[in-house]
């Protein structure tokens, strides 16, 4: 077997694993989980296929707020900025690269008003009113900081670890390691609030140098949720059921003389497995059983807050199935980039997505799942302190804030800072590879040590670097 | 010998011979795949939209080096085998094709199909398989023999005959 082949179709035949041999008894135990737990089966496998070490969070749903949401006017208030507003960047402020170059634009107050929330008292501005209510089980982590300094490179890093496309998204790696709880249904899954693409397109959720299996799936709500699911015009469920009996009967006819060719036994089990997909998948986007109340929760019937709601209960409906890795996008193409008018822009996108973003954390919660289900919320970086246009906001890659909540993470707590302004990060500074450590920490994996190898060399999601922050989860 | 699954390049040109629409122009510019019968070589490349068929089957994403394809076996392909438009496509060009070649003649237009689809003849049990599901679907006109003629060439264009090479 080559090294570049991988039979993601089933478990292997037990002829197979004679003719490996090698790795005794023990290796075919192991097959037996593998297959169970890893429903892609690799016949090659990865370099683990369960965690590293206890997982406190088992699935992930990633609310991607795509252009980049303000830190100082949602989670990170600044009495300095209000006070200076108008004036330029002080001297004793190191001066950022910008995206627009707005290092010397006058700074621009937050019209926002400030209270804290919760048991814990986080701070939380009055653009998100649901969110707030959520607090005592949110960590928000104001320290975060990327090298992406435009929208390309900042959400090709948020997801794949470094600005340059080509590495696998960390979707991908969670698949590669850990694979799928239901394997009539892909492992990752990606959603937009609007038909529009996010920037990048599919290469946000792409498998990078790994097999194309470990991408993630985009799914369109609907009636055909993934591409190629329903049967084509003019063939009727009983003509098709025929089609895969002659196909199989053929198939197996073909495998006869060759029976040691497990790629074959893998190619017959994966037109059983597409098989069983078109039947389940369907019942997946399926909303109609549930009820006015959990519809009401995420903001159906709005025609603001319907669209991400949708999606919202969508992954609830994914997780709930063993999905492992679930992200939306919210203001898929940039919409919460705000270069002008922040305060029209950000109160649609805020009036859009905090509710349900409250209600999934409700609704996961009420139901159990959000113990070991973790939800990170954040966009590919933040803005600027700076104005831009006047009334408008710049990039920010040097500071800005995101939050997880669930699958382990302490709730109520504010991690890290900003500085005075709100530009730089300062205190427990956590780049896109700690922030992917982290997650991957959760999940009970170490990221140093979830290997691919590819050209030679021995690949991890965070690129040699990257440490867990530890502290964000319980206990 | 192990058996070789056919590249991506190779599935869809595949395709294409086998229904008798690939066309061999050499040089000039780029094609979507998608929207052209010339053979793979000559697709146009766009990075953020990929030809589904092409990357279905492992074809370099053309942003980072390949040294090596992978080779997967994923429940994707079949469903876009099974359902696509663009493959559904190929096999009613196939079935059009056989009828041309042997007007009115299911018998020879099965021996046909799988001399070129699986480069074989075809076996008796196979024949009588496909005769049975062709009167099962057709009403014996000209044109529904040819429907459902091509719904048996869409299977042929899904066998494990067709997508390896030993």
């Amino acid at each position: 077997m080559n090294a570049g082949e991988h039979d993601l179709g089933g478990p292997l035949s037990r002829r197979d694993w004679l003719l490996r041999g090698g790795a005794g008894f023990g290796a075919v135990a192991l097959s037996g989980l593998l297959a169970r737990d890893n429903a892609l089966g690799q016949a090659k496998e990865p370099s683990f296929l369960r965690p590293h070490f206890a997982p406190r969070a088992k699935r992930v749903i990633f609310l991607f707020m795509e252009g980049g949401p303000s830190q100082m006017d949602l989670f990170d208030p600044k009495p300095l900025l209000n006070k200076l507003a108008g004036q330029r960047l002080p001297e004793s402020f190191k001066r950022p690269i910008t995206a627009m170059g707005e290092a010397e634009s006058p700074l621009l107050a937050s019209q926002r008003e400030w209270r804290q929330h919760g048991q814990a008292g986080t701070w939380v501005s009055d653009w998100l009113p649901h969110t707030a209510g959520c607090v005592d089980d949110i960590a928000v982590i104001r320290s975060c900081w990327t090298n992406g300094i435009n929208h390309s490179g900042g959400v090709c890093q948020m997801n794949t670890g470094q600005p340059l496309a080509g590495r696998p998204s960390l979707g991908a790696w969670v698949n590669y390691g850990l694979g799928t709880e239901n394997e009539n249904l892909p492992a990752f899954v990606v959603m937009t609030d609007t038909k529009a693409t996010p920037t990048n397109g599919p290469r946000n959720w792409s498998a990078g140098f790994m097999p194309a299996a470990y991408q993630g799936v985009r799914i369109h709500p609907g009636a055909e949720p993934f591409r190629h699911l329903n049967l084509p015009k003019g063939v009727t469920p009983g003509m098709h059921r025929r089609k895969l009996e002659i196909l199989q009967r053929l198939n197996r006819g073909h495998q006869a003389s060759r029976s040691h060719q497990s790629e074959l036994e893998a190619r017959i089990r994966s037109y059983e497995l597409a098989y069983r997909m078109q039947a389940e998948a369907p019942e997946l986007v399926d909303l109609s059983r549930e009820t006015e109340a959990t519809k009401q929760l995420y903001g159906f019937g709005n025609k603001d807050t319907e669209p991400f709601g949708r999606c919202c209960l969508l992954a609830r409906r994914m997780v709930e199935r063993g999905v492992r890795f679930v992200q939306i996008y919210h203001g898929a193409g940039s919409k919460w980039d705000s270069h002008t008018k922040m305060e029209a822009n950000h109160s649609r996108q805020c009036r859009q997505s905090d509710l349900p973003t409250a209600g999934l954390l409700k609704d996961l919660k009420s139901r159990g799942l959000l113990d070991d289900t973790l939800v990170i919320w954040g966009g590919e970086f933040g803005r600027t302190p700076m104005s831009e246009k006047g009334d408008g906001r710049d990039h920010n890659p040097t500071g800005f804030t995101m939050w997880m909540a669930g699958g382990g993470v302490r709730g109520g707590q504010t991690i890290g800072a900003t500085d005075e302004l709100g530009l730089w990060a300062t205190e427990d500074r956590l780049h896109v590879h700690d922030l992917h450590a982290t997650v991957l920490h959760l999940l009970g994996i170490h990221n140093l040590d979830l290997i691919y190898h590819y050209k030679g060399r021995p690949e991890n999601p965070t690129i040699n670097e990257g440490t867990a922050f530890t502290k964000i989860a319980n206990g | 010998m192990p058996i070789r699954r056919l590249s991506a390049e190779q599935v869809r040109d595949a395709l294409l011979a086998v229904s008798g629409e690939l066309d061999f122009k050499s040089g000039g510019a780029g094609e979507v795949a998608d929207k052209s019968t010339r053979r793979s070589v000559y697709r146009r490349v766009m990075r953020n939209s990929p030809d589904e068929v092409l990357h279905a089957f492992d074809v370099p994403d053309h942003i980072s080096h390949m040294p090596q394809r992978s080779v997967t076996t994923t429940p994707t392909q079949s469903l876009l085998l099974l359902n696509s438009g663009w493959i559904r496509a190929r096999a009613f060009a196939l079935a059009k094709r056989l009828a041309k070649r042997h007007p009115g003649e299911v018998g020879a237009q099965l021996q046909s199909a799988h001399e070129l689809a699986l480069g074989r003849a075809i076996s008796a049990p196979d024949r009588a398989d496909a005769r049975a599901f062709i009167e099962q679907n057709s009403d014996g006109s000209a044109a529904a023999d040819q429907a459902a003629l091509a719904e048996y060439c869409h299977v042929l264009l899904n066998a494990n005959g067709f997508l390896y090479v030993d």
